[in-house]
């Protein structure tokens, strides 16, 4: 399926911007399952100052803010071709052990809430694709889709408490729960095309885990399903913090406000 | 001199005689005066303290220093010694940073099974965002502390690998130096390597290490959290000695694509930043989102190979007590040879076996923190009480994954010069390492630590030998232009210590005059003098009435007088320690040393019999500092920016002194003549200075036009409005011509200019003389708010 995508993610400062910084992660890579045709980012109100690959092999962008400037944009369009693979990515690769994706982070860190919902499963450690399965299903049960109600500084644990989350609080409970049980898990940040609009809501979240047989699978608990050709992974990191599209800081710039907007429709005719 | 019979003494064999490495030096101790002696050990002490070679304590008063004590007597290593030394210091090196390079890659160490995986998973000093990091050069430390002790003749172990942030060269530097100004002969006499060109070398080996994008001489910066670091004399010293710039979080930002630093003439990138702050607080944007001593995206241009940064972050993984157990492996390993120099046996507490025999031998052991430095957090077995090893043992048992174990080492001893002569002293010995692409260079010689409580810090020395000429360098670092920070401390030092003088002086004045009066018109007189530094209200709420001690006092050095003397002292001096690498050290030495002596002299009420002597010692110091500036800058930047603050200061308070006694100097409302003007007259020429000079070019006939005709517009005069005037000018014209252009301070000290050269004394009594003072007092400030602008002192 090709999928093109124009997410334009703007910042409105209260007052005028001193100096400020931008780590983005938008630059989706071709990898397993999906291959990036073309891609393009264009700045305003900001100039890019360097790229890398992070540690995570995420292609990131470093922008600075232009003094004085009180509205940024970033503005992503690009074709991406994908494949449904029913959410197998396969062998682990890129040179962080697979020991870190074991090890909690103050974001998915389990407290009691998460453990009782780990402690429901049925399923056990001989079959982990089921054993995942069944967790993804139990946090949607238990942490109902909510938008709103928690902000990307919630830990899964609050959002187990609280009941309610958004796809990063799901993928955060899924995470933190699995590693308890010794399965090396992940964060993903990407784009899904729910097949009824093409503005879509926000980018997406949700969750790899590492299983010895298959490698890395996909999860997207907040749909209930294993994603397939309608998804594009675009950072992957031990949480939200290492795979998040924008982090920012900035000087003298008041309050910001974030708006996103996002369109991703299937591209039927070849070009 | 007596030893005890368990260690291997460095100087003395078992039976009393002298070992070859000390025959030299002990000849030459013999024929010493032991009070001599004793008197350059405390002469010793007043130099490093005139010259701030002081550390601060963790958790004490922040800003208060402290001395490294410090021995006379040499460490002694013969050059047979040092190259096995230095053999083994090499391959270990070299290991440690083969084994920090795999770690952050395949970890093949781990895969084969010889460094278990939970060492490094669980190690706080693993940084994720390193792996896959290769960093310019591939160099990981580039620093090396490797901390030695010797058990006997031969035998060498290593104590502890300092991967991270190694320091206290600097004392090894500044010892070294200190022993050869006391006692020239002894180094004639003992055939002694230099140190003294290890800053040369680092800063060599730093810019070595230069990202593939610098030029053919990279910039090298050393980063410091501030003046309040326990260790910024070190950080001051190694820069101020490489020629590197010294740089704070603040004076940096990412620029494009690269780490720049903001100097007066703009941002201006940086190659290599020798960095003495810790990881967590060197990129807010990656690591601790609170710190400000770091540079936000610092870690994004360093992934994409934009700058160095020395050490590489993650390297503290090497320095975990329980990684050091298994360097034998890791050496091994990676170098395929068998190690030179071997470890302190070491018993690793995380194994069952281990852990049984520690808990029953914990008298006897040293049991140590795998992530513990410094010597917290230990166990010294023999010196402590059943009831501290029980305690401990239960800690023991609870993690016992968080502890090694070691053997009561019989550390080797060297003798320190005490009240009875030289005795015996346990140490270690640490010597400093600089790894680049071109090699590894081993400094010959070390820091030697004297490990009793009551112990000193000294020098180590290395004997004859062949230099091993490593000889490749060719890279050379290269001079950046001026922070805008330092242009806006030397300013300010300047300012502030003009500030202090011109105190003293009005007090000097007020006094004088108060002498003179009977008590009320002398409360006048005191009232008028606080009004001139513009503290009436700070004044009032603290005292109810106007009295010549509480005056001189609030304004010499009453807290409640925010600009009192010795804090305006202080300030300078705080300014000077945070350019410390601007200055020469004369002039450093004379504002630190002016601010010992006024802070010992005003730690208690100024009392009347003693005024005088402060006020003048206070002049005194503050004529010495201009001495040593006048003796020992270069006329460059450093210099323009320091004279603009000086003159600008001198320019506010004469114009303010002027305008308080304005009214006595108005020829309509004078009693030509009369005593009481005379007095008031001379009162204010005194308060600046002015008294003799005055009388000198007016034989002796005073009146109101011709005095503030000479404090206005007289430009011989040296306090004279004019005369700073003409100072701006030409400081300003310097940096034009340095910096090829002009600014708009320029601009605005030209209309200043303009409107005194067009003034005669006549025009400004007929405009008015108090506001012909107050229009010069706002364009001296804004003369002064453009230079801070334009110079981006601070942004």
């Amino acid at each position: 399926m090709r999928l093109k995508i124009e997410h334009t993610t703007l910042y409105d400062f209260s007052q005028p911007v001193a100096h400020g910084l931008q780590r983005l992660r938008l630059t989706p890579k071709s990898t397993h399952g999906q291959h990036v045709l073309d891609w393009r980012m264009d700045l305003s109100g900001a100039r890019l100052e360097t790229e890398y690959d992070d540690h995570n092999h995420n292609r990131t962008t470093l922008v600075s803010v232009d003094a004085g400037v009180s509205r940024v944009e970033v503005r992503c369009t690009g074709t991406v071709a994908t494949a449904d693979n029913h959410g197998v990515l396969g062998p682990h690769t890129g040179l962080m052990p697979m020991w870190a994706f074991l090890a909690q982070s103050p974001l998915t860190r389990p407290g009691p809430r998460v453990r009782a919902i780990a402690a429901r499963l049925t399923e056990g450690r001989d079959s982990p694709l089921a054993m995942l399965h069944q967790l993804s299903a139990l946090v949607l049960e238990q942490v109902a889709y909510a938008p709103g109600e928690t902000q990307v500084h919630t830990s899964g644990e609050e959002a187990a408490a609280l009941g309610l989350g958004v796809c990063q609080d799901h993928a955060h409970i899924f995470i933190g729960a699995a590693r308890s049980l010794g399965v090396p898990a992940r964060y993903v940040s990407g784009y899904l095309m729910m097949d009824d609009r093409i503005e879509q809501e926000a980018g997406h979240a949700w969750a790899e885990a590492w299983l010895k047989d298959l490698g890395w699978v996909g999860f997207d608990i907040s749909n209930g399903i294993s994603p397939d050709e309608r998804y594009v992974r675009v950072a992957t990191g031990r949480d939200y913090r290492e795979a998040a599209p924008v982090t920012g800081i900035s000087w003298g710039a008041g309050d910001s406000v974030l708006q996103v907007r996002l369109a991703v429709e299937q591209q039927t005719a070849e070009q | 001199m007596t030893h005890s019979p368990s260690s291997f003494d460095e100087m003395l064999e078992p039976d009393g005689s002298v070992r070859p490495a000390y025959a030299g030096y002990r000849e030459w101790y013999d024929a010493q005066d032991p009070a001599a002696l004793r008197r350059k050990g405390s002469e010793a002490e007043g130099f490093f303290r005139k010259t701030g070679i002081t550390f601060n304590v963790y958790g004490d008063d922040a800003g208060e220093e402290r001395l490294i004590p410090f021995d006379m007597v040499p460490r002694i290593v013969t050059a047979r010694e040092w190259r096995r030394l230095s053999r083994g210091i090499e391959q270990r090196v070299r290991a440690l940073n083969a084994f920090l390079h795999d770690i952050y890659h395949r970890q093949e160490i781990v895969r084969a099974g010889r460094v278990p995986q939970r060492l490094i998973a669980e190690n706080a000093a693993f940084l994720p965002e390193m792996v896959g990091m290769v960093p310019p050069g591939g160099v990981f430390t580039h620093i090396v502390g490797i901390d030695l002790v010797r058990t006997g003749p031969d035998e060498f172990m290593v104590l502890e690998d300092n991967a991270r942030t190694p320091s206290g060269v600097s004392y090894m530097l500044e010892n070294r130096e200190t022993m050869m100004a006391m006692f020239p002969e002894l180094f004639t006499r003992v055939n002694v390597r230099p140190v003294q060109d290890y800053p040369r070398r680092l800063a060599k080996s730093l810019a070595a290490c230069a990202p593939a994008m610098a030029g053919e001489r990279p910039v090298v910066a050393v980063l410091t959290p501030g003046i309040y670091n326990s260790a910024y004399f070190e950080h001051a010293f190694l820069a101020d000695q490489m020629g590197a710039e010294l740089v704070e979080g603040s004076d940096l930002r990412v620029v494009d694509g690269r780490v720049a630093m903001r100097t007066t003439r703009g941002y201006e990138a940086i190659d290599v930043l020798y960095r003495r702050v810790d990881d967590e607080f060197l990129d807010p944007l990656t690591f601790n989102p609170a710190s400000v001593l770091g540079v936000p995206g610092i870690m994004d241009v360093y992934r994409a190979g934009g700058i160095t940064i020395a050490n590489a972050p993650g390297t503290g993984i090497a320095d975990d007590k329980a990684i050091y157990s298994f360097m034998p492996e890791i050496v091994e390993f990676y170098t395929g040879e068998k190690p030179i120099l071997s470890n302190v046996p070491t018993w690793r507490c995380s194994e069952a076996d281990s852990l049984g025999f520690v808990l029953d031998n914990l008298a006897d052991l040293v049991v140590k923190e795998v992530h513990g430095s410094g010597g917290y957090g230990m166990l010294i077995g023999p010196t402590s009480s059943k009831k501290e090893i029980a305690a401990f043992a239960a800690k023991l048992r609870a993690r016992p994954e968080n502890y090694i174990a070691q053997p009561t080492l019989a550390l080797s001893t060297v003798p320190i010069l005490t009240k009875a002569g030289l005795a015996p002293r346990h140490v270690d010995l640490r010597p400093f390492v600089l790894v680049s692409p071109n090699g590894i260079d081993i400094t010959p010689g070390g820091l030697t630590r004297v490990a009793l409580k009551q112990g000193s810090l000294v020098v180590n020395s290395s004997q004859g030998g062949g230099t091993k000429d490593r000889g490749c360098w060719r890279i050379d670092a290269r001079r950046s232009h001026m922070l805008g920070r330092t242009a806006n401390g030397v300013f300010w030092m300047a300012r502030y210590l003009e500030r202090a003088e011109n105190t003293a002086r009005l007090l000097d004045a007020g006094f004088r005059m108060a002498m003179t009066r009977d008590y009320l018109t002398s409360e006048a007189e005191w009232r008028s003098l606080i009004e001139t530094v513009g503290m009436t209200h700070a004044y009032e709420a603290a005292h109810s009435s106007y009295t010549g001690v509480q005056v001189w006092n609030f304004m010499l050095r009453d807290k409640a007088n925010p600009g009192n003397v010795l804090a305006m002292i202080e300030a300078a001096r705080t300014n000077a320690r945070a350019v410390r690498t601007a200055l020469t050290r004369e002039v450093w030495e004379a504002v630190n040393e002016s601010w010992m002596l006024l802070k010992e002299a005003m730690a208690r009420p100024v009392r009347e019999a003693s005024l005088g002597e402060v006020l003048s010692t206070v002049r005194r110091q503050m004529t010495l500092v201009r001495g040593a500036m006048e003796g020992s800058m270069l006329r460059n930047e450093i210099h323009n920016f320091t004279r603009l603050g000086t003159f600008i200061e001198r320019g506010d308070s004469t114009a303010r002194i002027l305008d308080v006694k304005y009214y006595v100097l108005l020829p309509s409302l004078a009693w030509v003549g009369s005593s009481l003007d005379n007095v008031q007259w001379e009162s204010v020429l005194r308060s600046v200075a002015g008294e003799r000079s005055y009388r000198w070019l007016n034989a002796g006939s005073m009146d109101a036009r011709g005095i503030a005709d000479f404090l206005l517009l007289d430009q011989r005069f040296p306090r004279s409005l004019a005369f700073c005037i003409d100072k701006l000018r030409s400081n300003l014209r310097g940096l034009a011509h340095e910096y090829g252009h002009e600014t708009s301070a320029h601009e605005k000290l030209r209309a200043l200019g303009t409107r005194f050269h067009e003034a005669t004394i006549e025009s400004v009594f007929e405009g008015g003389l108090h506001e012909f003072i107050q229009e010069y007092i706002a364009c001296n400030r804004r003369v002064a708010l453009a230079i801070e602008q334009d110079y981006r002192f601070y942004a």
